[in-house]
């Protein structure tokens, strides 16, 4: 049955056929809220509460885009918010600092001397996926909502309280700060890049 | 690198095509004559393209179990507040309420040399039993139906009994102890026979008290107004709580950052609080479209009905909405409603 049936069924009622968008759709989705929240328990409620908002939201569901698509954004949204409300708390009991200039990060002295090492794509995918957990919060939030949930700047400085010269700064940063990491990990990430602009 | 430090935002931002036109060609200029930025960018890039390539992390066993669960609950709910009037069991219950009625009148104009004092005094006595036995449509339907068929040929007398009827001879003081509890012990008896229990004023009347008691449990509340606020961008949503003085209601409204609610607040000040609260809803959905209101008998006293109305023709766009309403003083500041949907075709 392909997924627009699914939908289909499920807008009529039917528990099964929502079901099997569940299942189909649950590690992408799941994925998205354990990178955003780093937190496997706290992401399966997220996560849990994104497909409850997409059952409860099927019948203004209009097919504009996949349901695929729409629930990835339904849990984009429900991970926004679990962080204003964290960026709350943190307010409230101020513990740890989210200023950027705090969290500074030298660069390596010279970059040419990084050794080159090409990584097939699942490596660096896994490498990746190791860097972005050893993340702080803060980097790695703003990361997620702009390369995974493909959130604009403006958007990003809406959800997460900031202004666009802070989410600028701060997504450059966390891009820092992720090669860092990657650079001590031995995965330099120095492979043909998919768009490469510099002008040798 | 000292210099390039700047560069580096650019860099960023150029991946995400948040580059203006003069920030590009400055970039661009830089990287013409600084092979370290352009280094930099290259690395950027390729962390920025390894993003795709993230693998996905499996959902814990039992995920969408879970997700199903909270499903179900959350239709189970929804089937709980059905409005009475819709429920197939009110109208067996309209209809038993009038055939009670009726029978109580039949019985009373039966008695032969009982004064309605009399009767009225033994009907209470059978509502006791009623309320009280645990199985009160075995214990005390029967008697009652029993005095029905006894009289059963002398319907022509009702229009004396009227206004002895069980709503017309209840206190004040019963009709408010009266419960869903109640009434459904009622409609255990709703298979007795009810032939002629629709007809006449005593039927009329009697419908019209039950009605007014099971109503009884809904809270009045009035001004509603359905304010659009920015999604993302609000307390928790779904939720309902009463707001019960200028300050609790100037704390929630700052909950709304990205909204000027000032016309709220000069709306309900303390004065409006001296006797009156605020019910404050806060509703999310996956449309702009979608259209809600307070259901018109939806407010009760641990929770409210939303009516969820979404049109044939709808946007993807997430919306969120503030609802407030007027309600008595009998509410509490702070005070947390349980919020339930039910969805209008």
């Amino acid at each position: 049955m392909t997924e627009q049936e699914l939908v289909a069924r499920a807008k009529a009622g039917d528990q099964d056929a929502f079901e099997q968008l569940v299942l189909a759709n649950q590690n992408k989705v799941y994925s998205l809220a354990f990178r955003m929240v780093n937190d496997r328990e706290e992401a399966a409620d997220l996560a849990q509460e994104a497909f409850l908002k997409a059952w409860q939201g099927l019948p203004s569901f209009q097919g504009d885009s996949s349901f695929s698509t729409w629930v990835y954004r339904l849990a984009s949204n429900v991970c926004i918010d679990f962080l204003r409300k964290q960026k709350r708390r943190r307010e409230v009991e101020p513990a740890l600092s989210l200023d950027d200039q705090e969290s500074g990060w030298t660069e390596p002295a010279d970059w040419d001397q990084d050794p080159q090492r090409h990584l097939e794509r699942a490596e660096r995918g896994r490498a990746l996926a190791r860097a972005l957990e050893t993340l702080p919060d803060h980097h790695r939030q703003v990361l997620v909502l702009r390369e995974l949930s493909g959130l604009s700047y403006q958007e990003i400085g809406q959800a997460l309280g900031l202004d666009m010269g802070t989410v600028k700064s701060r997504i450059a940063r966390s891009r820092l700060a992720l090669r860092k990491i990657l650079w001590q990990d031995g995965n330099f990430f120095d492979g043909t890049p998919s768009n490469p602009s510099k002008k040798d | 690198m000292e210099h390039c430090e700047r560069y580096t935002s650019l860099l960023s931002a150029r991946l995400d095509g948040e580059l203006t036109p003069e920030e590009e060609r400055e970039l661009e200029d830089h990287l013409a004559v600084c092979p370290a930025c352009r280094a930099l960018g290259s690395r950027l890039a390729a962390i920025h393209s390894a993003f795709p390539e993230l693998e996905e992390v499996a959902a814990p066993e039992g995920f969408a179990r879970g997700v199903m669960d909270r499903v179900r609950a959350t239709e189970d709910a929804k089937a709980k507040v059905v409005p009475l009037f819709r429920r197939p069991q009110f109208k067996a219950l309209a209809g038993m309420a009038a055939c009670l009625a009726l029978c109580l009148g039949i019985y009373q104009a039966g008695l032969p040399g009982q004064t309605r004092k009399d009767a009225a005094q033994m009907m209470t006595a059978a509502d006791l039993q009623t309320a009280e036995a645990e199985q009160p449509a075995a214990a005390a339907a029967p008697s009652l139906f029993t005095a029905d068929t006894d009289v059963g040929e002398e319907k022509a007398k009702i229009p004396d009994s009227v206004p002895q009827s069980r709503a017309a001879e209840q206190s004040p003081q019963e009709k408010a102890g009266e419960t869903f509890d109640q009434t459904t012990v009622l409609t255990g008896a709703e298979e007795q026979p009810q032939d002629g229990a629709a007809n006449g004023a005593a039927a009329v009347q009697s419908q019209m008290g039950f009605a007014q008691e099971i109503t009884s449990g809904y809270y009045a509340f009035e001004n509603a107004r359905y304010l659009r606020v920015s999604y993302g961008q609000t307390p928790q949503a779904p939720s309902a709580q009463i707001l019960g003085s200028a300050d609790s209601l100037t704390a929630f409204l700052a909950q709304f950052p990205g909204d000027d609610l000032s016309q709220v607040s000069s709306d309900y000040g303390e004065e409006f609080f001296a006797g009156r609260r605020l019910l404050a809803i806060v509703v999310e959905e996956g449309s702009g479209s979608v259209r809600h209101e307070i259901a018109p008998q939806g407010l009760e006293r641990e929770r409210v009905t939303v009516l969820r109305q979404t049109p044939g023709e709808g946007t993807d766009d997430m919306a969120a909405w503030l609802i407030l309403a007027e309600v008595d003083g009998s509410f509490q500041d702070g005070e947390v409603l349980s919020v339930v949907f039910e969805d209008q075709s």
